[in-house]
């Protein structure tokens, strides 16, 4: 989406400018009485107006912009990328939880964890932090390093702490476990810059005002401003870019399986399949869990390998049952064509990992 | 058959491993890294205290298990996949088992339990490698009133120690709550990774457990 709207690897600057003028969406702040609600984003029925609106009663959001520059970045997602119903107002709210919560198992919970992974990415582009951070990820688990990178993209990309050590443990600059670990930690620390054009309490958004100001209200707008049927000629585009990252994280994972092959580790290479499916599993990230396992060719990797995906993904997510059972049939199929195991192993296999 | 408890270095992907305790004997999983074949010991040391070490402890032993090379595979994968949340898998120390698992995105759920033992937690990695070690109904039909009382007593010691853990006071009286509750011993644990078939009754692992006790006291 950087790509598309020519943004580069930069900070971003203006957040509410960039969704209003570039991207038609109105930002307002708001009085929400829906209790614990900190943000919402609703687009109509014809994909022709969007809004993303923010608390004006969240203390902790009107208190850290940083915070409402992830909040904006997290309900953009929303209005670009959720399944719209034709003929259907969509409508995304968050709740001040939702940005700590961990996801449960659900439709739901896949699009939130989607907003969430959007907005790191948006907000802190990994080409940018290897910039930044010179060299190559190394997932360190020294914790002065560890915090003193995580300082460092905080400052440069402006958002909250948080963010950034997760988003850098996802990125490979921080063990995992550390960069979570680190995430719940926080750290003090002011804003480097205020949130630029984001309105007071209540105002009208600017995107509102521009339209007022050469439409007034006693004048019927003109009606290519406010319908229009089709999204946004980039938006094939950004979805296809995300799909291709997607292929191309999958692709990595079974490169290094193979490579892990090569060196003579077979349990290498199973730890670094089951690790994958692992990770898109404690993200509830179903349909990246399926993907691997369907791209997973069981003529090529040995026992190890398939079984461990069989392990990881036990007991089997409703989401994955039956991407799972085809793989479980090639999976033994591959393992007794290939004559590696006596009938009583794979016995023993069917049984523990069907 | 004997189970066999050794103290040398571990020959095989993943075991089931068993020590002396301040207050019995205490078991976890051995296994060695897949990146590169490094050996780890993965345990619920107390309460909170989810541990992935470098070394076993001393006096600590593994115990050779019965396990197709597959199913040792499996284990040392699942050991590892546990160990690699180790550091924010906050497992609390609870008595009673009975739906705790890993689950569908390889988090420790403890489903509405206090907590786990280091033998239960034994039990729920060997679960998610689809081992089923114990055939745990009969931990509670099988056990005679001496075997019960001593547990019950072993289980009062551990909520006193539990009440002087810093931090665990108000979550001890929920620990307290469990007692008398059926208990799987971290020596019937280890000594069921060596025996077959599987899932292995209260009786069988008893017995194998007590001679696994005699090694570690020895």
């Amino acid at each position: 989406m950087r790509d598309d709207l020519r943004l580069g690897d930069a900070p971003l600057d203006d957040l509410p400018a960039l969704c209003e003028q570039r991207l038609g969406v109105a930002v307002t702040r708001a009085q929400i009485s829906t209790e614990g609600l900190r943000a919402a984003s609703i687009l109509d029925a014809e994909r022709a107006a969007a809004a993303a609106v923010l608390s004006m009663d969240d203390l902790e959001l009107s208190n850290n912009p940083r915070l409402t520059r992830v909040c904006l970045a997290h309900e953009l997602c929303h209005l670009l990328f959720d399944p719209t119903k034709p003929g259907s107002v969509q409508v995304a709210l968050d709740d001040a939880d939702s940005a700590t919560r961990t996801a449960k198992p659900s439709p739901g919970a896949l699009l939130e964890s989607r907003a969430k992974g959007f907005a790191a990415e948006f907000l802190i582009p990994h080409r940018g932090v290897s910039a930044l951070l010179g060299g190559r990820a190394d997932a360190t688990s020294d914790r002065t390093e560890a915090r003193q990178r995580v300082s460092l993209v905080r400052e440069h990309f402006d958002t909250p702490w948080k963010i950034a050590s997760l988003h850098l443990g996802n990125l490979g600059w921080i063990d995992r476990g550390l960069a979570q670990q680190m995430g719940d930690e926080g750290a003090g620390g002011g804003v480097s810059r205020p949130l630029s054009s984001l309105l007071c309490d209540d105002e009208t958004p600017l995107l509102a005002q521009k339209l007022l100001a050469t439409h007034p209200l006693d004048a019927s707008l003109p009606a290519d401003v406010l319908t229009r049927d089709d999204p946004p000629a980039w938006l094939d585009g950004v979805r296809a870019t995300a799909a291709a990252n997607a292929r191309a994280a999958l692709d990595l994972c079974l490169a290094r399986a193979r490579e892990a092959l090569r060196a003579g580790r077979p349990r290498a290479a199973a730890f670094a399949v089951g690790e994958r499916l692992d990770d898109y599993l404690l993200d509830a990230d179903w349909p990246a869990a399926a993907a691997l396992l369907d791209a997973i060719d069981v003529t090529e990797f040995p026992p190890a390998v398939l079984t461990a995906a069989l392990v990881a993904t036990r007991p089997v997510p409703d989401a994955l049952q039956r991407t799972r059972t085809a793989f479980f049939g090639r999976a033994i199929e591959a393992m007794r064509a290939r004559g590696a195991l006596s009938e009583a192993e794979l016995a023993d296999i069917e049984s523990r990992l069907r | 058959m004997s189970p066999r408890w050794r103290t040398d270095a571990l020959t095989v992907p993943a075991a089931a491993t068993l020590g002396p305790s301040p207050v019995h004997t205490h078991g976890g999983i051995a296994y060695l890294r897949s990146a590169d074949d490094a050996p780890r010991h993965l345990h619920l040391a107390w309460h909170h205290v989810l541990r992935d070490d470098e070394a076993l402890p001393v006096r600590t032993g593994w115990v050779e298990p019965a396990l197709s090379a597959a199913a040792l595979d499996d284990l040392a994968f699942a050991a590892e996949l546990v160990s690699r949340r180790a550091e924010n898998q906050s497992v609390p120390y609870g008595l009673a088992l009975d739906r705790a698992h890993v689950d569908d995105r390889g988090v420790v759920k403890l489903e509405g339990e206090a907590g786990l033992t280091c033998a239960t937690f034994v039990l729920i990695v060997f679960a998610k490698a689809g081992i089923p070690l114990l055939d745990r109904p009969t931990w509670d039909t099988d056990p005679d009133d001496a075997r019960r009382a001593e547990d019950r007593v072993h289980q009062e010691r551990l909520v006193q120690h539990l009440r002087r853990t810093t931090g665990a006071e108000a979550h001890a009286e929920r620990v307290a709550n469990e007692v008398p509750c059926t208990r799987f011993r971290a020596e019937e644990v280890a000594a069921a990774t060596a025996l077959t078939p599987r899932p292995v009754p209260y009786a069988s692992a008893e017995t194998a457990g007590r001679t696994l006790l005699r090694c570690v006291h020895r």
